[in-house]
């Protein structure tokens, strides 16, 4: 997907890379096992392998 | 060769569908052309009939003919509400669970529940084989989300018991969603995070389903049903409105006449159907009571009007698990209509109330599209070993932590463009292309945020229109579309500067992606890339 804005350059405020916060923490639900999408997140989890590895 | 099916056994009729050459699903019909088959199984005489031959004895041998028994499976005898009467069978207790004492070759015979229901998936299992010409090695069977994991079981086994190699139970609604293609071709550049209202009304309930789908996984988000309103209730009101006028013309009065009603019923019931598809149709009853019969024509207006109650139940009902699923309208991106009685234009017609603009899928049968899902997913476990399959519908693998907020960034003008929306199963992973803002700019700044859901408008007070079919078009006052939900930005999360870019490019020619991944823990890494000289930069969160 392209986003239609376009990245500006850094602002002031700006004083290197830095994660400032973490995401709130996730809750647990359960996924309908079904289709191929899950199937590939299935087999995922059963060798544990990561997206880059699963990209292979 | 591997010959996989899908079954949907509701709880009035079934169907089977299969996976067809072509790449696309077929639903099974049967020697007489006919694609569902009535969950009834009967005995006459001395001989056990199945499906339409079945149906079609219920007004002779009602005490004989049995239906309704998947709402049985795997309860117990106390549990059930059993109403023997002249024209329901007697249900009576084995062992402690619901069974049918039917007369059969002149003497009294005890069928549990189970039993029945392998009667009846045989039967199933038979005409599938018939019309495949092969033998079926494995099918998917569909169940209500309401279905606890014994009464899976209970089927399961009984499925087992008609021979059928059951890979897999999946849940109603989504297997609809399957077979409508809901979400289900992310690409690396759209993801389709979607959220759908699966509406499924059947004979015998409304079932409603908020479902969403994140790169390609469904996550049920609330569901809601309702018994009292199905297919069935609004035939009730039909035969309620030809009893009346049976009375007006014969002066008879059927209403305490059970066996009259039943008559009613049947004729009833084509009747309702036809009115889905013309403004009048015709109702024929011989010999309601008193050798005296019935014949009229009914006007799809008047039995509109007779069910207005029902029609307002069903929009109540969505509206509660709306609210249930803190969702507004404006937040549902697709409804998928699933079940016979979905057919009902005015059923259509006053969910548009709700969502006037909202795309409404019906380019499925609505009363095939559970077994065309569970044909979809048969297919795609046909091959794997069963174990395999079971493994991966164990809890280890289908809970998943999920996004709590959505995560993106924001525009020039503060507002926010969702990356990876709430309800998002973990780990997760969005690619998004950019461009830079400025001439000859060689710095490009990218921040990343939480987001929260802006305050809805308040809600206008709704003036109830009292419907009376009045063609007065012209004061048809301007519809207020629901609202699409905005969010707006609160955690800052991270910041990355990716630098170095190619010198002196024109505003918005580089190609920035910047790919998102929150792995199970909630751990954030972003990666930013400029395509054409590859340069890159990473961050991650603790
Ligand atoms: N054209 C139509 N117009 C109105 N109602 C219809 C039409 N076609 C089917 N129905 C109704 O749909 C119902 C059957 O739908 P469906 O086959 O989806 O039910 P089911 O899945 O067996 O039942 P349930 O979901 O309650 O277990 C019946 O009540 C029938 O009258
Ligand atoms: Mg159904």
């Amino acid at each position: 997907m392209v986003l239609d804005f376009l990245l500006p350059s850094p602002p002031k405020s700006w004083s290197g890379d830095k994660f400032h916060a973490k995401i709130t923490t996730p809750t647990k639900a359960t996924v309908e096992p079904v289709g191929r999408h899950f199937l590939a997140h299935a087999r995922r989890h059963i060798h544990s392998r990561t997206f880059s590895e699963d990209e292979k | 060769m591997e010959t996989v099916i899908g079954i949907n056994f509701g709880s009035t009729n079934s169907s089977i569908a299969v996976l067809a050459p072509n790449g696309h699903f077929n639903v099974i019909a049967n020697a007489d052309g006919e694609r569902m088959i009535p969950s009834v199984v009967g005995f006459s005489n001395d001989e056990e009939v199945s499906g339409t031959q079945a149906l079609q004895q219920v007004v002779r041998n009602p005490k004989n003919t049995l239906q309704g028994f998947r709402k049985l499976i795997g309860k117990k005898f106390e549990e059930v509400k059993a109403s023997s009467d002249v024209t329901h069978p007697d249900i009576v207790s084995k062992d402690g669970i619901p069974a049918y004492k039917v007369t059969f070759k002149e003497q009294e015979h005890i069928f549990t529940v189970p039993e029945i229901v392998t009667k009846h998936l045989k039967h199933v299992h038979e005409e599938a084989e018939a019309y495949l010409g092969n033998k079926v090695t494995g099918a998917v069977l569909a169940v209500p989300t309401y279905f606890t994991e014994h009464q899976r079981e209970v089927l399961a086994k009984s499925a087992a018991d008609a021979g059928i190699n059951v890979l897999q139970t999946i849940k109603e609604p989504v297997a609809a969603a399957l077979a409508y293609n809901f979400g289900q071709n992310p690409t690396k550049g759209d993801a389709q995070d979607k959220t759908a209202l699966v509406l499924d009304m059947g004979a015998s309930s409304f079932d409603v389903t908020v479902l969403s789908v994140r790169s390609g996984i469904y996550t049920i988000l609330e569901t809601a049903h309702d018994e009292a309103l199905g297919g069935e209730a609004f035939t009730d009101e039909l035969v309620q409105l030809v009893a009346q006028e049976f009375k007006k013309k014969t002066k008879v009065d059927v209403s305490g006449n059970k066996k009259a009603l039943l008559k009613i019923r049947t004729a009833a019931e084509i009747t309702k159907k036809q009115l889905a598809r013309s403004a009048s149709a015709p109702c024929s009853v011989e010999s309601v009571a008193e050798g005296l019969d019935y014949h009229a024509s009914i006007n799809r207006l008047r039995f509109e009007l007779a069910a207005t109650k029902l029609f307002a139940k069903c929009n109540a009902l969505i509206e509660h698990i709306l609210e249930k699923a803190q969702l507004t309208a404006g937040a549902i991106d697709e409804i998928l209509l699933v079940g016979g009685a979905t057919r009902m234009p005015k059923f259509q017609s006053r969910i548009r109330d709700i969502f006037p603009e909202t795309p409404m899928r019906l380019d499925q049968e609505s009363d095939e599209a559970i077994a065309v899902g569970c044909a979809a997913q048969a297919s795609l476990i046909a091959g794997f070993e069963k174990e395999d399959i079971a493994a991966s519908t164990k809890e280890n693998i289908t809970v998943a932590p999920h996004t709590v907020k959505p995560i993106g960034v924001t525009g020039p003008n503060d507002e926010f463009f969702t990356i990876i929306p709430s309800h998002t199963p973990l780990p997760a992973k969005r690619v998004f292309e950019f461009g830079q803002a400025a001439d000859g700019q060689t710095e490009v700044y990218f921040a990343l945020y939480e987001g929260e859901q802006d305050p809805l408008p308040p809600k206008k007070e709704k003036v109830e229109k009292v419907d009376i079919g009045s063609d007065d078009e012209e004061e048809e006052e301007e519809e207020d579309l629901p609202v699409k939900p905005t969010y707006h930005k609160t955690t800052l999360l991270a910041e990355v500067v990716l630098k170095e870019l190619p010198a002196g490019a024109k505003a918005g020619t580089l190609k920035i992606e910047a790919t998102v991944q929150v792995d199970a823990s909630g751990k954030t890494i972003i990666t930013l890339r400029e395509k054409k000289s590859g340069k890159q930069v990473r961050a991650e969160s603790a």
